[in-house]
């Protein structure tokens, strides 16, 4: 186990490598040229000049990179082009906020997909099944800020019962909280949901029609104790893989859910520091997410072995 | 969260009412009961722009005043409509022949941190908004060559040559003075002299204002806290607002109907923003008058007006808006009426082919767009084919890199019409995409900025207004109103002409 | 943005070469399946309007009328008028088009590269696994960042938009052909007729491919589905389609900001979206389960 995880992270530093580079290599065609910006609304052209030598920004992508990269091994992210606040305070402040948000989505996934994907699987082609089925492709279908918006008019603007904006920490006031985050993890989480159902009653349908649980049927065993020792447990793999994947998409979409529900995540930061070439930042929001992910995908393979040692990673 | 905010009101509170004797007595009306001001009370306002930094000085653009300026006074103030009040500096005039701005500053103020604010402190602000590593306020501050400190409390900038505008400079950021010890972390810990200190601050997001009680006008802070947030989207300022997360906001047009007749009230003001079709006059036929005349003439601005702004809003054709003191009576509203006949004919004399096309560069945001395609509709009755680019960064785009023929955007306004002026419609103007002027426009723009007396003054931006629209160097639309929102709590909001709100005088009643 | 979903369906077992009988099983499960019928049919139907879409619009679906701006549905104006008094009806239609081409051109992009590279990475042992690592490397860079640096090379408009949702799709239909081909290339008739000497690109085509169409597919048909959210989450952040042309995700995107004075501009281009999102995974599940194994449901 620990020999994995450290073969793990050592993979992780190339990847790392290789992701930065590239982004510092993307920014150089993103539209834009921050100094503009940066310089003031009444500067002259001099003075934009002026800011983009300051910058770095005509230097040629790789010196920026190796400059970027020296601090960076030192633990120093540099700064904010805009606001000039460090980028590692950035992400301190906004990326507890996205994690919080996506993990509520995910466990919403769990907590509605699990039960959901099971009883269809117990049920299939009956009534419950079709259900499921129905409301798991619709919950796919529906594009995330549509759904948001839709349960922000319901719940929060016509039955008051959600704020509309903003974000309380979970350590301030765990009822606020959860006021807060409910509507977007929801909006966020159901098409996750969605995808956890539909994966498990799949594999929940394949394992059920194995042999092994066809004997265990057979020895007399009653139904939900064949689905809760061997079924469900077979299923589980799948349903760990899609989670971590999920777990990706999440970050991805994050994006719109914040911008739709005012939320002050890393997903809001990433939009407008792309879109005003803001590239520390941008780095920085690379590290996080590609570690992230790196580590999502490293418990999604221990959970794995743990729950079936035999089980290979592709 | 509620609970905390109410034990820190109330600490701050029991502080206060032990150490000030100047505490009590802030109710603004002076009304009955119902309107009695609640001095420990809390108001959140969302804006609709992010805040980049709370330094005053290498903060890039105006939108950040409604953040900053609770904190940082200036040396001038601008009052509700836009005229020159004092503020740190009690007085100013300009002395030989208007190469010397001396000030006499405002006695006994005290920055946050306990520094004073004395004549030394005015001279390291200004040196340092010229020379801090990313200011963006050392152009404007250019002119001045050097700083005297005469006394405690008088000061004298001597300037590179006259410059009239410098009064209405220092109302803005460049004028902002900020404690000379906290210099180097102003960015997220400001120290100002202001009538609010910061309490919290979240880089772009949000921050938290606590009354400075040693403040020199105790009828400016009248609520004990402010919340500001950024919230960029109007109907989400709007759903804020009716479920009770915020207790005023700025409105685009389109929701203000929904807020009036969620029982809140709006107040609709126009202010020195306004909307334009700004063209670059040095491209193929834009540079001949005859055609920038028949575009003014093409634009239907009263249906902009009622069809995109539902009526809130003001059609204009010169850059200053009615009452203001550059307003120019005989130009008016209606130089270019909408005449697409005539329109036509100018088109025709400057032998400009049917269907020639316009590239309209166009910022990437829904409310742009649907400016630009009304544009290019309107351009289609008289035979101009205008096609739309896309941009996310419209400055760049057409200021510095020159693309596109024309492009439909807002002008923030500025202070002192000089600025507007000269940033637009002079040859060294930032927004001016063309660099390029005509003479008469050019020579009375430097005639204003040398000119240092109020009378004379004002008739000169008449003139130059004037003569901007005869030139038609520009293709003013409208003047947007300012929709300020708020709940009935709310007291003393309304729209400031600058279009940049400040906050003196709100407070919340029970 | 929303991403590509890769449910990594797992490739069939069908013994040998896919024959005829096979697909005509194949066939007759597809058909018995009547969502997925009646998902085909819908989605047929939306081609057909994206074909003859401007012949057949009411109204000039750039006309406007400032002076009727926002107005609700009415005989008329079937869905109403835009925030520029254009009729949304006919602009609903012409947009049909703007859609499809749109998912059709980023879905072409990411199977028709990500398929042969998979293969390559599946086949070529040593460069395989490099290219894996790259792949990896991509799908871990944030897609909104590869969209908006693509759509920065080649410059705003739907097709650079659509190619850049074809460059996020590449590494999944990668990762997805790579894990298909072996998964069948592990199958003992393989090794067999590797052992036998039957040439590499023989094996491939006659072996190979066949037995990995059914997740390709699959995945083609959820990505389609995921390229139509990807241009609607595009336009939503005004990267899409150039005004005044339109599509069914910057109509939505559009109608947003007046969702609740105008409620109505909002519903019609949701309803389409979801409604097409939802055919193409209902046909995605349909041939799924029709290329699957028999499932044994009398367990």
């Amino acid at each position: 186990m620990a020999a994995l995880i450290g073969r793990r992270m050592l993979a992780a530093i190339p990847l790392l490598l290789f992701v930065t580079a590239l982004v510092s290599a993307f920014t150089v065609f993103i539209p834009g040229d921050p100094a503009v910006y940066v310089a003031g609304e009444n500067a002259t052209v001099e003075q934009i000049e002026q800011t983009r030598e300051r910058l770095g920004f005509d230097d040629p992508w790789p010196v920026r990179y190796a400059e970027w990269l020296g601090q960076a091994l030192q633990g120093n992210l540099g700064e904010s082009v805009f606001s000039a606040s460090p980028v590692s305070e950035l992400l301190a402040e906004r990326m507890p906020v996205t994690l919080a948000l996506t993990l509520s989505a995910l466990l919403f996934a769990v907590l509605v997909g699990i039960p959901a994907g099971t009883i269809a699987a117990l049920n299939p082609d009956r009534w419950p099944d079709k259900v499921v089925r129905g409301i798991a492709t619709l919950g796919i279908a529906l594009p995330g800020y549509w759904l948001g918006l839709l349960l922000l008019l319901v719940f929060a603007v016509y039955l008051g019962l959600f704020p509309t904006l903003g974000y309380t920490p979970l350590h301030q006031d765990p009822l606020d909280w959860l006021r807060h985050i409910l509507l977007p993890s929801v909006a966020l989480g159901a098409p996750a949901a969605a995808e956890v159902a539909r994966q498990l009653r799949r594999s929940m349908l394949d394992t059920l029609n194995q042999d092994f649980l066809r004997t265990a049927t057979a020895k007399g065993l009653r139904r939900h104790t064949v689905l809760g020792k061997h079924a469900l447990k077979h299923a589980a793999g799948p349903i760990v893989t899609v989670l971590a994947t999920q777990m990706a998409l999440l970050l991805g979409a994050a994006v719109i859910i914040e911008k739709a529900f005012t939320i002050p995540g890393i997903g809001e930061l990433a939009v407008s520091s792309v879109i005003n070439k803001d590239v520390p930042v941008v780095q920085g929001i690379v590290v996080v997410s590609t570690v992230v992910i790196v580590v999502t995908n490293l418990a999604a393979d221990i959970t794995n072995a743990w729950l079936s040692p035999k089980s290979q990673s592709q | 969260m509620k609970l905390w905010r109410y034990v820190a009101v109330a600490t701050v509170t029991a502080l206060v009412a032990a150490c000030s004797s100047t505490g009590g007595s802030t109710s603004g009306g002076g009304g009955g009961g119902e309107n009695e001001l609640d001095p420990n009370a809390t108001f959140r306002f969302a804006d609709t722009l992010p805040i980049d930094t709370l330094d005053p000085h290498t903060s890039p653009g105006a939108g950040n005043n409604v953040w900053l300026f609770p904190v940082y006074d200036r040396l001038i103030h601008l009052s509700p409509d836009a005229e020159l009040v004092p503020g740190l500096a009690t007085n100013w005039e300009f002395t030989d022949d208007g190469t010397t701005l001396a000030l006499t500053l405002r006695e006994g103020v005290t920055f946050s941190d306990d520094t004073p604010f004395d004549a030394e402190a005015v001279k390291a602000n200004i040196e340092r908004a010229q020379t801090v590593e990313g200011s963006a306020v050392k152009g404007e501050l250019a002119v001045i060559e050097s700083v005297e400190v005469v006394d405690d409390y008088q000061v004298e900038f001597n300037l590179a040559n006259v410059n009239s505008s410098l009064p209405y400079v220092l109302t803005g950021r460049a004028g902002a003075m900020a404690s000379p010890e906290a210099f180097d972390s102003l960015a997220q810990e400001p120290v100002g002299s202001g009538m609010y200190t910061v309490a919290s601050y979240q880089p772009g997001t949000s921050a938290t204002y606590e009354r400075n009680e040693d403040y020199w006008d105790p009828e400016a802070a009248q609520a004990a806290t402010m919340e500001f947030t950024t919230v960029t989207d109007s109907l989400q300022r709007l759903n804020a607002l009716k479920t009770g997360s915020i207790d005023a906001t700025i409105l685009s047009a389109k929701d203000v109907e929904a807020a009036k007749s969620a029982d809140f009230t709006v107040a609709s003001e126009p202010v020195l923003e306004f909307y334009h079709l700004q063209l670059n006059i040095s491209r193929p036929y834009l540079d001949d008058v005859r055609v920038r005349k028949a575009i003014n003439h093409a634009i239907d601005r009263e249906s902009l007006v009622s069809g995109l702004l539902f009526g809130l809003g003001a059609p204009a054709v010169q850059p200053f808006p009615q009452d203001y003191f550059a307003y120019d009576e005989e130009i008016g509203t209606d130089h270019y009426a909408y005449d697409p006949e005539r329109a036509r004919e100018l088109l025709a004399e400057a032998e400009v082919p049917e269907g020639q096309t316009i590239e309209l560069i166009n910022q990437n945001a829904p409310s742009y767009t649907q400016l630009s395609e009304a544009i290019k509709s309107q351009l289609a009755e008289v035979g101009l084919n205008a096609e739309i680019t896309q941009t996310t960064n419209f400055a760049n785009s057409f200021y510095v890199e020159g693309n596109g023929d024309a492009g439909a955007i807002n002008w923030t306004g500025r202070p002192d019409p000089a600025q507007t002026a000269g940033l637009l419609y002079t040859e060294e103007g930032f927004a001016n995409p063309a660099k390029e002027t005509t003479s008469e426009v050019a020579d009375l723009h430097q005639e204003l900025v040398a000119t240092i007396d109020d009378d004379e003054r004002e008739q000169l931006a008449r003139d130059l207004s004037a003569q901007i629209t005869e030139d038609a160097l520009d293709v003013v639309l409208y003047f947007p109103f300012q929709n300020v929102a708020y709940s009935d709590k709310v007291q003393g909001l309304e729209p400031w002409l600058s279009g940049k709100l400040e906050f003196r005088g709100v407070g919340m009643t029970q | 943005m929303a991403m590509a979903q890769t449910p990594e369906t797992a490739p069939t077992h069908e013994d040998g070469r896919a024959s005829r009988r096979d697909r005509w099983r194949f066939a007759r499960r597809f058909l018995s399946h009547r969502g997925a019928v009646v998902a085909t049919g819908f989605l047929g139907l939306v081609g057909v309007v994206a074909v003859i879409g401007p012949a057949i619009t009411p109204h000039d679906p750039l006309a406007q009328d400032l002076g009727a701006v926002l107005q609700p549905p009415s005989a008329t104006h079937l869905l109403g008028t835009d925030d520029v008094g254009r009729d949304l009806f006919s602009r609903l239609i012409v947009a049909t088009r703007t859609s499809l081409v749109a998912v059709l051109l980023s879905v072409a992009i990411g199977a028709g590269i990500g398929v042969p590279l998979g293969l390559i990475a599946a086949l070529a042992q040593r460069t395989g696994g490099l290219l894996m690592r790259v792949t990896d490397g991509i799908m871990a860079f944030p897609p909104i960042l590869l969209a908006i640096g693509v759509i920065g090379v080649l410059g705003p408009g739907l097709t650079q938009a659509m190619v850049a949702v074809g460059v996020v799709f590449v590494p999944r239909f990668a990762r997805l052909t790579r894990t298909s081909v072996r998964h069948v290339a592990r199958e003992t008739y393989i090794e067999a007729s590797r052992v036998i000497g039957t040439p590499l690109r023989r094996v491939v085509m006659w072996h190979i491919l066949p037995n990995i169409t059914g997740p390709i597919v699959v995945q083609i048909a959820v990505a389609s589905g995921f390229a139509m959210l990807a241009e609607a989450g595009l336009s939503f952040l005004g990267l899409g389609v150039q005004p005044p042309d339109s599509s069914w995700g910057a109509l939505l995107g559009r109608a947003l900001p007046y969702i609740n004075t105008a409620w109505w501009l909002g519903i019609a281009p949701g309803v389409f979206i979801t409604a097409t999102v939802l055919a193409t995974n209902v046909v995605a599940d349909g041939i799924g389960d029709s290329l699957g194994r028999e499932t044994r449901r009398d367990a």
